[in-house]
């Protein structure tokens, strides 16, 4: 049957051929830009000494200084993913029915820490709980951030926008008589949490959790920053890579990164299906105002305060770092972090890369959301899976593949720019993809059947009908890459050469030199530049009047 | 509209408003035990919203309601003993139907040999059985609509509040189904508030009927009170199609019980017997398609006879409506046997007959 459907739609495709050719070359473009690589790590992996061997892997497991970077980045991601769920869920509660004039400020207070570099937060953990840090200093006891205290908060406090987003999202998306009808039934708000709000949420929970664990495992970042000498998986492959040019047991770390991300995210994506829950029944009356009763909304606003408090202590410790001269010696003001001129140049070649990432990876991927949901391709769900597995690879083993696979011809793009934009495509390419997918549901067939109706060929169609239509999901995947461009690290750190600098490198560097002052400076460049393109966003978004972000 | 303390549930001066919008101003009702009234109304009019004060989800800026000789106001939904039925039935869709339906009894902390044996109950009685293990996406939109009625039934509430909750149904399907609910009203003896806006469905079905309009109670009577004795203009036109006339009263015969009525279709003679008019005064005359016949022989002696042109015929086959254009008005009239005189046609002039049994509003105050 499979095989059927397949011969029937190259068959049509050969109809169109500016449709044939698109399709060939995006598929060629993520077989080498996304598969390639992937495989190219899994390859080396399996050699040793030039031939095909498990030698590699059975050093690894056999080796403790080797498999306890497995282990330990099991646990971090195990301990994390249900704190970050737990905090995400009570913001997102409190959000969508807590106190009305709470919610704007909670909702902004759980998403903000979005805007920062991943690792920010382990910047600042260090100003305050480091070897010189203000919370020693001025409590007058022995205390440090570094080690597991410290990358469990930083990796919490960063994830928390993404799991209270999608966490929100379920739980707006709710048919609120559902609680009216538990009361009505005798139920107290507590048991109607518990029995009723609860369990509809927990297919959209579960898939929050799935890829917070996910980005855990995979966070460079924080793990260097402030792990302390704890070795992770991220971090143990790029000492691995930078420092001994061990290739084979590098590869053999990213497949242990890769094994669990994938599998995770397979379930994330194809085994949990939240839909049932939501749209069973007419459509849902409007939600009155309702008032959680003082038992359960007190603690949950304990909790969001302090966790509030957390994140807005963050970015003054940042702010304060890039405003002293020596933050916690000297606190005398100054201006001088902001004006080495190498920052800006780093931050120009972030800048450039970034838009170059952004705009042709959305452009592609609206494209390719576009063919495959709207035209006959064959090993559709193949495709798709590819251009989605490009997010769930950590970006580790993006960064050490694509070494593997574009170091020598016909591909030899190590060392230039090109290898840079390339990897952040393959990176962020999901993004537009899904986005792009989710937008032609919303839009009925029959629309684009009227243009060809009407005598528009694919496309004039395409350009003058469908995109405009799917814009805010091209525009907002667009801003999505823009930031991750500017923000990324962990594939990055393996390709770029030094005179090519990017931001996020710098300020790794800077903060691993101890110059904290520049690494908050620039930070704060970087987050000003997020703030920017997202107020872009949101203007954008009011002109052509449809929501993007959300 | 007073209300009167000793009826089962009294809505007492209820006044809600969002904002600067009042969606109910000054209300009182009476609702006896064991009657089935109607909240009858267009969309907007405050229907919801009352059902929703006595069930406790919204919060009224003032009024008073008593239940069962106690006042409820300051009771939280979960304690007051309404059972309530949502437009889109509300059903949870991670539980079973029985689970759905058990519920209640579970929260109570009932014996679980006891819930099976109720919600078995339930079942049969709104003619489920054997679906007890389905799961809610599995049942079609009435089955769904009987799981959610035996849900509310389930804690033998007071009182048993539906809002419209067959407007999601298809036409036959709603005719079954509000059959079913007063069935099982009338054995056992529930008081039910039904909240619509169709008039079919209220008429149909309610002992009493409550008109509401902008936040207030226009009218409370039976269905033949509605219908045959509107209060108001708005009332008359918004059950069944209505045409209305205004006149001014010539004269008043007492003898012979009847008035005549000057109006732009000419004179006519209605009875008026105890109502109290006065000559020189302007009324309107509510006239109903019920309320024409059409003139078939050559008999001109004839009360309210007017002339007029067929502008259009619908047939629908057990009857045909003519809409007869007189002067300034389109009367709709009804013809049942459509055989015997066959289908009139468009242009076609026809002698109408007015009924001298017509309702007449007087301007207030």
């Amino acid at each position: 049957m499979k095989s059927e459907t397949a011969w029937t739609d190259l068959k049509d495709l050969v109809k169109d051929p500016l449709v044939a050719f698109t399709i060939a070359f995006l598929a060629c473009g993520l077989l080498i830009f996304i598969l390639y690589p992937i495989v190219s790590v899994l390859g080396k992996s399996l050699f040793f000494d030039g031939k095909f061997s498990l030698a590699t892997y059975a050093q690894f497991f056999s080796r403790k200084f080797h498999y306890r970077a497995l282990i330990n980045s099991l646990i971090l991601a195990g301990l994390v993913t249900p704190l970050t769920t737990f905090l995400s869920f009570v913001f997102a509660y409190m959000v969508s029915r807590g106190p009305k004039y709470l919610r704007g400020f909670l909702g902004i207070m759980a998403v903000i820490p979005f805007v920062t570099p991943p690792f920010v937060f382990s910047l600042a953990l260090i100003i305050l709980g480091g070897r010189q840090g203000l919370i020693p200093k001025f409590f007058n006891i022995e205390f440090s951030l570094f080690g597991w205290s410290g990358v469990i908060l930083a990796q919490v406090l960063h994830f928390i926008p993404l799991c209270f987003i999608m966490i929100n999202n379920v739980l707006t998306s709710l048919n609120p008589n559902l609680d009216e009808a538990a009361s009505n039934l005798g139920a107290s708000q507590g048991k109607t949490l518990v029995a009723v709000t609860f369990p509809l949420c927990l297919p959209g929970i579960l898939k929050a959790a799935l890829l917070v664990f996910i980005l855990s495992m995979a966070d460079f970042g924080n793990p260097a920053l402030i792990g302390g000498g704890i070795s992770f998986l991220a971090v143990e492959a790029y000492l691995l890579v930078i420092g001994q040019y061990e290739l084979e047991m590098a590869s053999v770390y990213c497949v242990m990164l890769l094994i669990p991300s994938l599998i995770l995210y397979i379930i994330h994506k194809y085994a949990i299906s939240e839909n049932k829950y939501i749209t069973v029944g007419g459509a849902p009356g409007a939600r009155e105002e309702q008032h959680v009763h003082p038992i359960i909304q007190i603690p949950m606003l304990v909790i969001c305060f302090a966790t509030s408090i957390a994140i807005i202590i963050i970015f003054a410790v940042i702010v304060g770092g890039a405003f002293t001269k020596i933050i916690g010696i000297n606190h005398s003001l100054t201006l001088k972090h902001f004006s080495i001129t190498k920052n800006f140049y780093v931050l120009k070649n972030s800048l450039i890369v970034s838009s170059y990432a952004a705009i042709i990876g959305a452009t592609v991927g609206t494209i390719l959301a576009y063919i495959l949901m709207r035209r006959p391709v064959p090993a559709k769900g193949a495709l798709e899976f590819t251009s989605l597995s490009g997010f769930a690879v950590p970006g580790t083993v993006i960064g050490i593949g694509f070494i593997l696979a574009f170091n020598k011809p016909p591909l030899k793009l190590t060392g230039t720019m090109a290898i840079i934009v390339l990897s952040m495509i393959s990176r962020t390419i999901a993004v537009s993809v899904e986005a792009g997918i989710a937008k032609l549901y919303q839009i009925d067939k029959s629309i684009e059947e009227a243009s060809h109706n009407l005598g528009a060929g694919s496309l004039y169609a395409f350009i003058k009908i469908m995109l405009p239509l799917m814009f805010t999901a091209f525009f907002g995947s667009l801003i999505y890459a823009f930031i991750h461009g500017m923000n990324t690290l962990s594939a990055v750190i393996f390709l770029t050469p030094p005179r090519f600098m990017l931001a996020p490198i710098a300020i790794f560097q800077l903060a691993g030199e101890g110059r904290i002052g520049q690494a908050c400076s620039m930070s704060i460049f970087l987050i000003l530049c997020v703030f920017a393109s997202l107020g872009i966003l949101y203007l954008v978004s009011k002109k052509t009047g449809i929501k993007t972000v959300g | 509209m007073t209300s009167n303390s000793s009826s089962f549930l009294s809505l007492k001066d209820i006044i809600k408003s969002y904002g600067e919008l009042f969606v109910l101003k000054h209300l009182n009702a009476d609702i006896e035990k064991g009657e089935l009234v109607t909240f009858l109304g267009p969309s907007g009019c405050g229907k919801s919203t009352l059902l929703r004060c006595i069930a406790g989800f919204t919060k009224m800026n003032s009024g008073t309601i008593i239940l069962g000789g106690r006042v409820i106001n300051d009771d939280p939904p979960h304690k007051r003993g309404t059972g309530m039925v949502f437009q889109n039935y509300a059903l949870f869709p991670h539980l079973s139907v029985e689970n759905n339906i058990g519920f209640g009894l579970k929260v109570l902390k009932y014996p679980k040999r006891e819930i099976k044996k109720r919600v078995e109950e339930l079942l049969e009685l709104v003619k489920l059985r054997g679906l007890g293990s389905r799961r809610i996406d599995q049942l079609s939109g009435g089955q769904q609509q009987r799981v959610a009625l035996a849900r509310a039934l389930s804690l033998e509430p007071k009182i048993l509040l539906l809002d419209e909750p067959l407007s999601n149904l298809d036409a036959n399907l709603r005719v079954t189904m509000r059959a079913e609910i007063r069935r099982l009203q009338k054995e056992m003896g529930l008081t039910v508030i039904f909240v619509t806006h169709d008039q079919e469905e209220a008429m149909s079905i309610s002992d009493r009927l409550m008109i509401i309009y902008e936040g207030k109670v226009e009218q409370v009577g039976s269905s033949t009170d509605i219908y045959d004795r509107p209060a108001n203009e708005f009332i008359a036109g918004f059950i069944g199609y209505v045409n209305f006339v205004e006149g001014k009263i010539q004269t008043i015969d007492n003898e012979r019980d009847f008035i005549r009525v000057e109006s732009d279709v000419g004179a006519i003679e209605i009875l008026a017997k105890g109502k109290d008019l006065k000559v020189g005064e302007v009324i309107k005359l509510v006239i109903r398609p019920e309320n024409i016949t059409m003139v078939v022989s050559d008999e001109t002696e004839r009360n309210n006879l007017l002339f007029g042109e067929i502008t259009n015929s619908i047939y629908t086959g057990s009857l045909v409506k003519y809409f007869i254009n007189v002067g300034k008005h389109m009367f709709i009239m009804e013809q049942h046997t459509p055989k015997k005189y066959g289908i009139l046609k468009i242009h076609q002039k026809i002698a109408i007959e007015l009924s001298r049994d017509l309702h007449i509003l007087q301007k207030r105050g």
